[in-house]
């Protein structure tokens, strides 16, 4: 079965599971709407044997870096942090990378959702246990919440870390080792 | 450091602080684990002691810049992130490395994972109790350090493999050296059989310890010798081949129990199978239709614009699916890099199998799962 | 004895050995600069240089460098690796545990400076803003031989130590780097 096989049978029951225009390179890859994130992952591992999540991780496409999110001048080459990109929308997309072991398709999907303070999406842990570390470190980098995860706390900064340094608009603010 | 104190806890339990300072934790691990008696009833992993940030500084590097964070990563095999970022990069600006230069990369790969393994060797003996594998390990991996010296300078961090191919040719006399290396390792592999994997001790700390059913694992994402030694066959080399992967002739061993023992032997039969594959590339490499000098594809600038898209690419590392998710704007630096590190991936499982096991037996089943700390906490 | 003195004064032959004087700085620090205990302790990439430095090849242990697993044992701290922020209460903790006089050698870039990681909000830059160090080791990471001349260059440092200086240690040392913890 071909992922567009697979795409018109799951769009039956969720209309909102389109393709991409901007697929991940040789992947294909749909967008999903962030309320049906979790029934969409059900039904792909019990009806269509993906059974391996690759990846679970975000973009924050809110513009450029901002260099006060480093607490030394960094090294970005000349005119890379200047103007705004054209690609700027104020959006997390939470990407997700799911393999079938079986027959080897793999899939990206895709869902983006606003970009604002306690933005969420459902947690997938309990269908995938990989999802359990990987959707901490995102929540961890990007403060986006997962609905649903039994422990969601921050994984790799300390506790005391302040924002969440993945976000295009981070600000590094000086503490006791700066 | 967490001051979390356990709350739920009973009277005759106690709570340990393993780590982040242990000699058997490979870095700076934390676990924190209450037992009962011997019996561990709870075991959760703490990480994040090493966190360097590398994806906010991917963020402020050229696409040239960022190739030496990645050495940095997996720092016992740095070839393999090395390679595996660039074949992101790669694939984001649409390179296609020259053939020459694939063949040297699959080389330098195979021989970085022998590399790897043999820490791998050395140190999980060492933690259970035998220091003389740890000695002939290094010896022979000091031999690997000393190719890799000829090939590009570093011993331990390599950045060899560049976007767009490899920096430079194999120096005049290496091939000859790295044939003598591989025929003298290949008969070394049955001293170690002999040396650990049939010693009582060993199988009896090891067989049947830590155990991961085939599902469990796949469930929990693992990859790598820790995926295989469950019984699932799942190795991107053959599944994803990249670079000459698909024209190696090689063989992917697997496990049966998904034990500590089974998870030791499959790397040690890797490491076989890696001498395999290196010499297929050798034999390639000296062939006539691969010109040499050749290694570097044309037209790579060190200021590299990659077209606004995204991007994954991700290889067999030592230690599992190494995966790199670029995200390009258009301009200079990688809008966005992931790192998908199996060390990150594999160690999360701890928190299910350290339940219900011997004390003594952390040590052995975190050895087994053979995590990199920096590719952990990035 | 197979012991050498730079000032050590043979006086008297008696049957089986004989009599000799030496100032007691000197035999002091004769014993100390040949067994330098350093920890097991390796935070990222130089660990694993270090650990090289321990096996076959280079054999630390001819030197008298013998790794120990606890601080409560060790003389001198590696500190091979990136400090990050969350690892630096753990250090200082585990710097406080070492029994005095200590010594710390900061290995690669990461510990002297922050090296390549100079710019994250997560780094450390340099372990001597937590800890005072002897000998700064620059690389990236340093080679085993590296860490070899590292120690002689400690060695070196403690030869010139006297007793009556504290607890050993040099009148800098003494004076106030200690106290910045």
């Amino acid at each position: 079965m071909t992922a567009d096989e697979i795409l018109a049978k799951l769009q039956a029951s969720f209309p909102g599971l389109v393709k991409s225009e901007a697929p991940v390179k040789e992947y294909p890859t749909w967008t999903v709407p962030a309320e049906s994130v979790r029934v969409v992952f059900e039904r792909l591992r019990s009806k269509f044997s993906f059974d391996y999540l690759d990846v679970v991780t975000a973009t924050d496409w809110s513009g450029p870096i901002n260099p006060k999110g480093y607490p030394q001048s960094p090294a970005v080459a000349a005119g890379a942090a200047a103007a705004p990109s054209a690609t700027a929308k104020d959006i997390f997309e939470v990407v997700y990378l799911v393999t079938a072991l079986s027959t080897g398709m793999r899939l990206c999907l895709r869902c983006e959702i606003p970009r604002k303070e306690g933005a969420s999406v459902p947690s997938l842990y309990g269908i995938f246990m990989a999802a359990d570390w990987q959707e901490r470190e995102v929540y961890d980098m990007f403060g986006i919440h997962f609905e649903g995860h039994p422990n969601l706390k921050r994984i790799l900064t300390m506790e005391t870390q302040q924002g969440y340094p993945l976000r295009k608009d981070y600000e590094h603010l000086p503490d006791k080792f700066d | 450091m967490t001051k979390e104190t356990p709350t739920a806890i009973k009277a005759d339990q106690m709570f340990i602080n393993f780590g982040p300072q242990h000699p058997s934790t490979h870095g700076v691990l934390r676990i924190a684990l209450t037992v009962e008696g011997e019996v561990v009833i709870k075991g959760d992993p703490d990480v994040g002691f090493l966190h360097r940030g590398m994806e906010k500084l991917f963020e402020a590097r050229t696409y040239s810049q960022g190739l030496i964070l990645t050495d940095r990563l997996d720092y016992i095999s740095a070839t393999h992130n090395n390679l595996g970022y660039c074949l992101a990069v790669e694939k984001l600006a649409g390179i296609q490395a020259p053939l020459r230069a694939q063949y040297i990369r699959v080389l330098a790969s195979e021989l970085n994972r022998i590399a790897s393994h043999l820490v791998f060797f050395g140190t999980f003996a060492v933690d259970m109790g035998a220091f003389t594998p740890f000695l002939y390990a290094f010896r022979e991996r000091e031999m690997i350090m000393d190719l890799f010296e000829m090939l590009c300078g570093g011993r331990l961090l390599h950045s060899y493999v560049r976007v767009g191919g490899v920096s430079a040719d194999l120096p005049a006399g290496w091939t000859e050296k790295c044939r003598e290396f591989l025929k003298f390792f290949k008969p070394m592999l049955k001293d170690y059989d002999t040396l650990l994997s049939g010693n009582p001790i060993f199988r009896s700390r090891t067989g049947g310890v830590g155990v991961i059913s085939a599902d469990r694992a796949v469930s929990w994402g693992l990859s790598g010798p820790v995926l295989r030694a469950s019984g699932v066959n799942y190795d991107v080399r053959k599944a994803d081949p990249y670079c000459v992967y698909a024209k190696m002739n090689f063989t992917v061993p697997l496990g049966k129990n998904g034990d500590c023992f089974d998870r030791y032997y499959c790397r040690m039969l890797e490491m076989g199978q890696s001498v395999e594959i290196a010499f297929q590339c050798l034999d390639a490499l000296a062939g006539a239709e691969l010109t040499p000098g050749e290694v570097m594809a044309k037209g790579v600038s060190k200021m590299l614009k990659a077209p606004a898209g995204q991007a994954y690419a991700h290889m067999e590392a030592s230690r599992g699916d190494l995966g790199f998710f670029a995200v390009s704007d258009g301009g200079l630096n990688p809008y966005r890099m992931h790192v998908r590190g199996p060390s990150f991936i594999n160690v999360a499982i701890l928190q299910e199998i350290l339940v219900g096991c011997k004390i003594a037996d952390v040590v052995a089943i975190l050895g087994s799962l053979d995590i990199v700390l920096g590719e952990v906490d990035r | 004895m197979g012991i050498v003195l730079d000032n050590l004064s043979k006086i008297e032959s008696l049957p089986g050995g004989g009599l000799a004087l030496a100032t007691s700085d000197s035999l002091i620090n004769w014993a100390r600069t040949s067994s330098v205990w350093p920890l097991t302790f390796g935070l990222a990439c130089c660990a694993i240089e270090m650990m090289a430095a321990y096996a076959s090849r280079f054999d630390f242990e001819r030197m008298g460098v013998f790794p120990r697993p606890t601080p409560r044992q060790a003389d001198v701290m590696f500190v091979a690796g990136t400090v990050s922020k969350k690892m630096a209460d753990p250090i200082i903790r585990i710097y406080k545990q070492m029994p005095e006089p200590k010594f710390v050698i900061a290995m690669g870039g990461c510990a002297n400076c922050g090296g390549p990681f100079y710019d994250s909000y997560a780094v450390v830059k340099g372990v001597d803003r937590i800890i005072p160090v002897d000998v700064y080791l620059p690389g990236c990471p340093p080679r085993p031989e590296a860490l070899m001349y590292a120690v002689i260059k400690l060695q070196e440092k403690m030869r010139k130590m006297t007793v009556k200086g504290g607890l050993g240690a040099t009148p800098l040392q003494a004076a106030g780097s200690r106290k910045l913890i």
